[in-house]
């Protein structure tokens, strides 16, 4: 079992909130996702289980959503935001900044097992671009000692 | 429903409200090209290729999702209408590679068809065409996603109709699509196949060459193949099938809609079945015994052989010294003539289709009168009730496409599906199944009844029943009270109480039985119980409601149709009622009662039956009891078998003879609806065989009675006016939807709630497990399904299910071999964990070679029980 | 000139909390309709104020309830629709974050105008901060009686719930939504049916933006007429415009529905980046057309942006200056848009992996001459032809700097090299 006590109470006490137990799809990945930081067939199967949902439905479903990574990533993803409001900011130098600094390629895992640099597209935060998603938490108004700083705090907490 | 007026291209349309343009067009021939449209499944309108132009309406319209409406102007072949069209064609052809020459659907592929309409002649997109790589070195990219489907991603134009269809219509869960936008795929979910019981039709319906089948890829072009109408005859649904030929050689058989029977869809059975036509172990020529060894002979030899009998013994016990049992699976034509043979050229009445134990398994006269034996329901009946009760059948696998229309009725009226099953069934993925402790059936639906009753659930008036009735029936039924049987069947009290309450809210509720019931010891005391229930519940006639018994054996129907028993005549009249059909040849036959096949086996052990023939049936491996069936058999002077193989039955034979399936002569068969329908010749015979009313023509001929017949068409011309009261009715002219012959007497409600018994059945006590059959998965029968490639990459071998607990009691895990036995046999085979079977059931899919579980069954006993030995 | 009537306490650090949030006169609205307002009347009220949808359409509020059949048996729902991708808006992301309350306010009032007993908000996975704050809000509303059984001893039930996404912008397409909400795949229906006859679950269902329903409360505390009274006549009350891109001063400015785009830029966004000359701004979010400098005394309401042609959208103002190159513009906005497809229909599955790919050559100086056609043309072929309204959002803007720049684009296509360099600030320079 890849999903602890904690992550399948927490799926589970999702079902009564909705009229249809599928509802709890998108809940269950977020929830498997925020524990393992990725998904992947294994967790669609116990999702499934879980649920008493097809596989087929919850494989699916998170295919579809491209937040939630499918094969193992840093323990800080790191999603650089190169849509346009970002872009006219200077999102792709800061990119390649991001990429050079840890030293990987997008996509890549810097071999510390830390860091995962991916772009994405709009954050929904765009007055304060340019703007990065870390794991859960938003970095806005990048500068490029701001970028330094929150990698160093980063490398620090390990 | 209201009537409006449209015009469609300039010509004024009268529609009814609620249809969509598309519907008003094609109803009107105007061709309109669909991709993501099916009749069968719910729009989606995503193709965008239907575009039509409305006037007054500023952007063009899908047609399949938009209601016509009074006045509307339509257009669908204007200049902007071709433009869109072609703009859609060209986004598909971004990416879809155009290799047609080496494409399967080339020549039948609605792209390519839409494409030649409306297609451009030069591309204007440059960039090379996305691939979803399985195999860097061939752009075909090939991917297996089950026993038989293989899929070509980069083909795929994304209609979904393949998901829409096994999500909605199969309520299976082995595809889906993945990703999104451009790169969205079509693949089973991680780590299975696509493997369900329809899995075929997703290839049928695919509008491209993205899903095909290993069955016909790269096989033959279909433009080069002739298509014949044909009839499947693997289960008693009779689906309508084309069979696709060259060169005298089946290629394929695909769906021949109809409405009324099919839908529109076919099992993987039906589709791939078809190639134990052309299996090698077909038998190609007559054979004969000589020095103890089956020859080969020519027909000549073996009719003399027979005829020589055949007189011989007739002068030694008179005509009924010759018997004959027949299997389930032949033609009409076959069982007419096999009959006019025996009971007028013989002059036998001898004839059984039915494999009985000792203790006959009856439906009794008396089932029969209350009118429950046989149906006056349609297939298309079953898509309206909004309660099924299915007891004692694996639908899924014994009427696969009935079940379908279980799901319909889900689908459009919510319809609630429960079974009530001795082992868990596949249709359980729509439905509540309740698995009972064996041979608790009378028990558990009279309880539901008393239950019902109790709680003053029916309704007296609509019932007609009165107090005194319900009074009796409380007190006669005093045993089976909630907790007695909660106890005997092991399912608890509240699941009891809350099925009473859902079977008499239901509005039109529809009882079905199948196997289990068909073969239980006391089917007739089942089917009253449920007789009493359908009446409690007022559910036994009306509006589609009613109880459905339905039996195994494809043309289990054309039997009792075609009188292949002792005491009836076709049109099952009875023997003594020969009168009222107007056939010459009836005018000798014995108005006495035939053997049965309990008679028949008996005579033979007192040689009083000395000659039999046994035509399309197994006896050896399907008679439940093969020591007795061997030994009975073997004490026969002369056992004529004609067949497909050389079965084990054969084996034992006398003369062999070839017999011709259903693909090499024209005919008919009868579904379990009453529904005649006819079936052209698909190809010659294999090598020497011929059909059976061939045979039996041949053998009258020599006997110096000339029945005539050239071919199945002319036998189906003489009993078609019988069958339908219409003398002008030939093979020629009979309609689509078939003939249909009513079955049931009416159901006589009158007649009141019936007694009811149980009788503890008689059981061979020493053995802990009861042993229950069924079909394999992808298999009816033992001897087509298995000869079927196809078929047999679903499952080629045979297993002994038990719960997870039994096994690991007995310290056995999946794959180990355990031995199964009692005091008649054993059989050795590998353990598979069945989820939700009982604990003390062994389940064996009687369909392999390797293993036939009548060495397990003795006819004297009801119940069949067993003992398991690791090996 | 601002107007602050969402944002009025949206810098209150404390306005998150119930405490705070009532001493500024929050759920007297809530419960002035639950104890003196009959639903139909709510209805009527959101109608004479003439709220629009902010979430990019502009659909009467008021009239989208009245769509809801009074006399269905089936359970209503109301959807607050907090997907908030469209690239250059961000403005539900404030009022969630800031102001939760307001929402679930306007959440509870718009479902006991429509008869839902349960109100769902859908907010895009990536904002889990503003989801946190809208949990915590509807908790606290829980407690005070606000929401859950017999709310006030009304009688009058009401359940909500937080639903996050995956990261799908088409999720912000109401259709789409529903489908993820149920736990589909994110792709859009077919309508009709409409949502307000089968929406979430096959019921009737209402889907309003996020902006659309925190305006609800005020209406009912301060009438309709009042609301009536701010922005134009057919574009009423005030909106949040976010204002990014190449200006001093982005940000979120919430003005009267009417303002001169012109006064947003300079006066409050301070003017361009550098000082460069201004090129062109995206009015309403990504899929709105481009303007070009001499169209930006365009007072910003529903009308007078349609009127030169663009959309007012989702007010997200997308400003560039003279070093932004347009073909590149363009590609990251064809690019974002064939990432964003749902896939379901073909025009747009398709039609934005052609434009992307055309664009992208022609960027990458590979273009050919009959590119520019062909790039138009897939345009016509995808506007007005897909299934839901994606399409349309990715041709526009794709066409919109085809032909407003055209020879920027025919410059790459020629000379193989761009026409101005894109010169950003790199950032933290
Ligand atoms: C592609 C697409 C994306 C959309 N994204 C959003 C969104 O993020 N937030 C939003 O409120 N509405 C969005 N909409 C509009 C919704 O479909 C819907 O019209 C709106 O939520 C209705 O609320 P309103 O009437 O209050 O604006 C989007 C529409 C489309 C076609
Ligand atoms: S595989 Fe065939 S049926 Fe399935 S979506 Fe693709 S084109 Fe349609
Ligand atoms: S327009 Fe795009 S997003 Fe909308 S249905 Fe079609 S493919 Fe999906
Ligand atoms: S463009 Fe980067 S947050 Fe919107
Ligand atoms: S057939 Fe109408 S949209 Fe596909």
């Amino acid at each position: 079992m890849i999903l602890n006590d904690e992550t399948v109470k927490k799926i589970k006490a999702t079902v009564p909130i909705y009229p249809q137990r599928r509802s709890c799809i998108l809940p269950a990945l977020t929830l498997a996702y925020w524990q393992e930081g990725h998904l992947n067939d294994d967790i669609y199967r116990e999702i499934s289980d879980i649920l008493d949902l097809k596989t087929v439905d919850v494989a699916s479903a998170a295919s579809f959503y491209t937040m939630f990574p499918k094969a193992p990533v840093g323990k800080y993803y790191i999603q650089v935001c190169h849509n346009i409001s970002c872009a006219l900011l200077g999102a792709d130098s800061l990119i390649d900044y991001l990429a050079q600094k840890l030293g990987v390629k997008l996509g890549e895992t810097t071999e510390d097992g830390l860091f995962t640099v991916v772009t994405v597209e709009c954050l929904g935060s765009c007055t304060t671009a340019p703007v990065m998603q870390i794991n859960n938490d938003y970095y806005e108004n990048l500068t490029r000692e701001k970028v330094d700083q929150i990698l160093e705090d980063l490398r620090k907490q390990g | 429903m209201s009537e409006i007026k449209l015009t469609i291209n300039g010509r004024e349309i009268v529609a009814t409200k609620g249809m969509t343009i598309l519907d008003v067009a094609l109803e009107n021939g105007i061709d309109i090209p669909t991709f993501c449209w099916h009749p069968k499944l719910k729009t989606v309108g995503a193709c965008r290729i239907c575009l039509v132009e409305i006037e007054k309406w500023p952007k063009l319209q899908v047609s399949c999702a938009t209601d016509a409406t009074d006045g509307m102007v339509v257009f669908t072949n204007s200049d902007r209408v071709v433009k869109a069209r072609q703009g859609v064609i060209e986004f598909i052809l971004l990416n879809h590679p155009l290799d047609c020459p080496t494409c399967d659907k080339g020549g039948e592929c609605p792209l390519q068809n839409v494409v030649y309409k409306y297609g451009i002649d030069r591309a204007r997109t440059i960039e090379p065409r996305q691939r979803f790589i399985v195999n860097e070195d061939s752009t075909f990219d090939d991917l297996p996603i089950g026993p038989e489907i293989i899929r070509n991603q980069n083909r795929c134009i994304h209609c979904f109709r393949c998901t829409r269809m096994v999500e909605e219509v199969f309520e299976e869960d082995d595809l889906g699509s993945y990703n999104r936008g451009h790169i969205t795929e079509i693949l089973p979910p991680p780590g299975r196949e696509i493997r369900n019981l329809y899995s075929g039709n997703v290839v049928e319906y695919c509008p491209v060459g993205a899903l095909t089948n290993r069955d016909f890829r790269y096989k033959v072009r279909v433009w080069l193949t002739e298509q014949k109408k044909t009839i499947c005859n693997f289960c008693p649904d009779g689906c309508n099938l084309t069979a696709w030929t060259f060169r005298d050689k089946i290629y394929r058989t695909t769906s021949r809609r109809n409405d009324r029977v099919d839908d529109g869809f076919i099992c993987d059975i039906g589709r791939y079945g078809y190639q134990f036509v052309h299996h090698p172990d077909r038998l190609t020529s007559p054979m004969i015994r000589r020095g103890g060894e089956l020859v080969e002979c020519t027909w000549d030899e073996v009719y003399d052989a027979i005829i020589c009998k055949l007189k011989s013994i007739k002068e030694k016990l008179g005509p009924e010294g010759v018997a004959s049992l027949v299997g389930e699976d032949c033609s009409n034509e076959d069982y007419y003539v096999i009959g006019k043979f025996l009971r007028s050229v013989v002059g036998s009445n001898s004839i059984d289709h039915r494999l009985h134990r000792k203790k006959k398994l009856s439906y009794g006269e008396d089932l029969e009168k209350l009118g429950i034996v046989g149906t006056n329901l349609t297939i298309d009946d079953l898509e309206s009730p909004d309660l099924f009760v299915i007891v004692g059948s694996d639908l899924h696998s014994e009427n696969p496409i009935s079940a379908l229309r279980l799901l319909k009725a889900k689908r459009n009226n919510d319809a609630r599906l429960v079974l009530i099953n001795p082992v868990p069934s596949r249709l359980s993925r729509s439905g509540t199944e309740y698995i009972h402790k064996c041979n608790t059936e009378v028990q558990l639906i009279t309880c539901l009844a008393r239950i019902i009753v109790r709680e003053k659930l029916y309704n007296a008036d609509e019932t007609g029943l009165d107090d005194r009735q319900i009074e009796k029936f409380l007190n006669d039924t005093d045993d089976f009270t909630i907790e007695n049987v909660s106890d005997a069947s092991g399912i608890s009290k509240d699941d009891l109480t809350l099925l009473a309450r859902q079977i008499a809210e239901a509005k039109r509720a529809v009882f079905i039985t199948g196997r289990h019931v068909s073969l239980h010891y006391r089917r007739d005391m089942v089917l009253t119980a449920l007789f009493n229930l359908a009446l409690i519940t007022n559910n036994l006639r009306g509006d589609p409601k009613g109880i459905l018994a339905l039996r195994i054996g494809s043309n289990n129907r054309g039997c009792y149709l075609f009188g292949m028993r002792p005491d009836r005549l076709p049109i099952n009249r009875r023997v003594d009622e020969k009168d009222s059909l107007s056939s010459d040849w009836l005018t000798g036959v014995s108005d006495r009662k035939g053997a049965d096949t309990i008679d028949i086996l008996r005579q033979i052990e007192e040689s009083k039956v000395e000659l039999t023939f046994a035509v399309g049936t197994d006896p050896v491996t399907s008679y439940p009891d093969y020591n007795y069936i061997c030994s009975t058999l073997t004490k026969l002077d002369f056992l004529v078998v004609a067949d497909l193989y050389l079965t084990e039955t054969a084996k034992i034979a006398d003369v062999v003879l070839p017999l011709s399936s259903c693909m090499e002569t024209s005919g008919s068969f009868c579904n379990w609806e009453g529904r005649v329908q006819i079936f052209e010749q698909v190809v010659n015979p294999i090598s020497l065989s011929r059909p059976a009313w061939q045979i039996f023509t041949d053998l009258a001929a020599r006997l110096e009675v000339e029945f005539g017949y050239k071919s199945g068409e002319d036998v189906f011309n003489e009993f078609a006016p019988m069958i339908s009261g219409d003398t002008k009715l030939n093979f020629r002219t009979v309609p689509e939807s078939g003939i249909c012959v009513p079955s049931a007497t009416p159901v006589n409600r009158s007649a009141g709630l019936q007694p009811v018994s149980v009788r503890a059945p008689e059981l061979d006590q020493k053995h802990e497990y009861v042993l229950i059959t069924g079909n394999g998965d992808h298999h009816i029968g033992r001897n087509r399904t298995t000869r079927s490639e196809s078929l047999n990459r679903f499952q080629s071998e045979p297993y002994v299910g038990l719960s997870e607990r039994t096994a690991n009691e007995l310290a056995l895990s999946d794959g180990d071999l355990v031995k199964v036995e009692n005091d008649f046999g054993k059989i050795v085979c590998v353990v598979k964990y069945i989820d939700g079977l009982r604990d003390d059931v062994v389940w064996i899919p009687d369909n392999f070679p390797e293993i036939s579980a009548n060495v397990l069954k003795n006819r004297e006993i009801e119940i069949d029980m067993v003992s398991l030995v690791k090996v | 000139m601002e107007l602050k009537v969402l944002f009025k306490y949206t810098d209150d650090p404390d306005q998150y909390k119930m405490d705070t949030y009532i001493s500024h006169g929050g759920y007297k609205a809530w419960e002035k309709v639950l104890k003196e307002i009959k639903p139909d009347e709510v209805i009527e009220i959101v109608k004479q104020s003439g709220v629009r949808g902010r979430g990019g359409a502009g659909f009467p509020a008021g009239v989208k309830w009245g769509f809801v059949p009074k006399d269905s048996p089936k359970p209503k729902y109301l959807v607050c629709n907090g997907d908030e991708s469209e690239p250059g808006t961000c403005k539900d992301r404030v009022l969630m974050e800031n102001d939760p309350h307001r929402v679930v306010e306007g959440m509870a009032i718009s479902s006991y105008a429509i008869g839902a007993h349960h109100a769902f908000i859908y907010i895009r996975g990536e904002f889990v901060f503003p989801a946190e704050r809208m949990r915590g809000a509807i908790e606290e509303a829980y407690e005070k009686g606000f929401l859950g059984k017999d709310i006030l001893g009304t009688g009058y039930d009401l359940e909500m719930t937080v639903h996050t996404g995956g990261g799908a912008y088409i999720c912000g397409e109401e259709t789409a939504l529903l489908n993820s909400l149920e736990g589909k795949p994110g792709m859009s229906r077919i309508r009709p049916p409409f949502p307000a006859i089968e929406g979430l679950y096959a019921s009737p269902t209402v889907v309003n933006n996020v902006e659309t329903l925190a305006n609800v409360p005020e209406i009912i505390n301060r009438g309709a007429d009042w609301y009536a009274g701010m922005g134009t006549e057919k574009s009423k009350g005030t909106r949040i415009f976010c204002l990014s891109g190449h200006v001093k001063k982005p940000g979120n400015y919430e003005l009267e529905l009417g303002t001169p785009l012109r006064h947003l830029i300079y006066d409050l966004g301070g003017g361009i980046l550098d000082d460069k000359e201004l090129k062109a701004v995206i009015p309403g979010g990504s899929s709105t057309p481009v303007l070009t400098p001499d169209q930006i005394d365009v007072p910003m309401d529903f009308e007078s942006v349609a009127e030169i042609g663009s959309m007012l959208g989702s007010c997200g103002v997308i400003v560039m200056h003279e070093d932004t190159c347009m073909v590149w513009a363009a590609t990251r906005l064809a690019y974002f848009y064939m990432h964003e497809s749902c896939g379901k229909c073909t025009p747009c599955r398709m039609g934005t992996q052609w434009m992307y790919q055309i664009l992208s050559r022609i960027e990458s100086g590979e273009g050919r001459p009959e590119d520019m056609d062909h790039l138009l043309s897939a345009c016509d072929n995808i506007e007005g032809q897909t299934l839901c309204p994606l399409g349309d959002a990715a041709a526009m803007p794709v066409r919109s700097f085809a032909k407003t720049f055209r020879e920027e684009f025919e410059y790459h296509i020629e000379h193989k090299k761009c026409m101005v360099q894109n010169s950003f600030p790199s950032f933290g320079q």
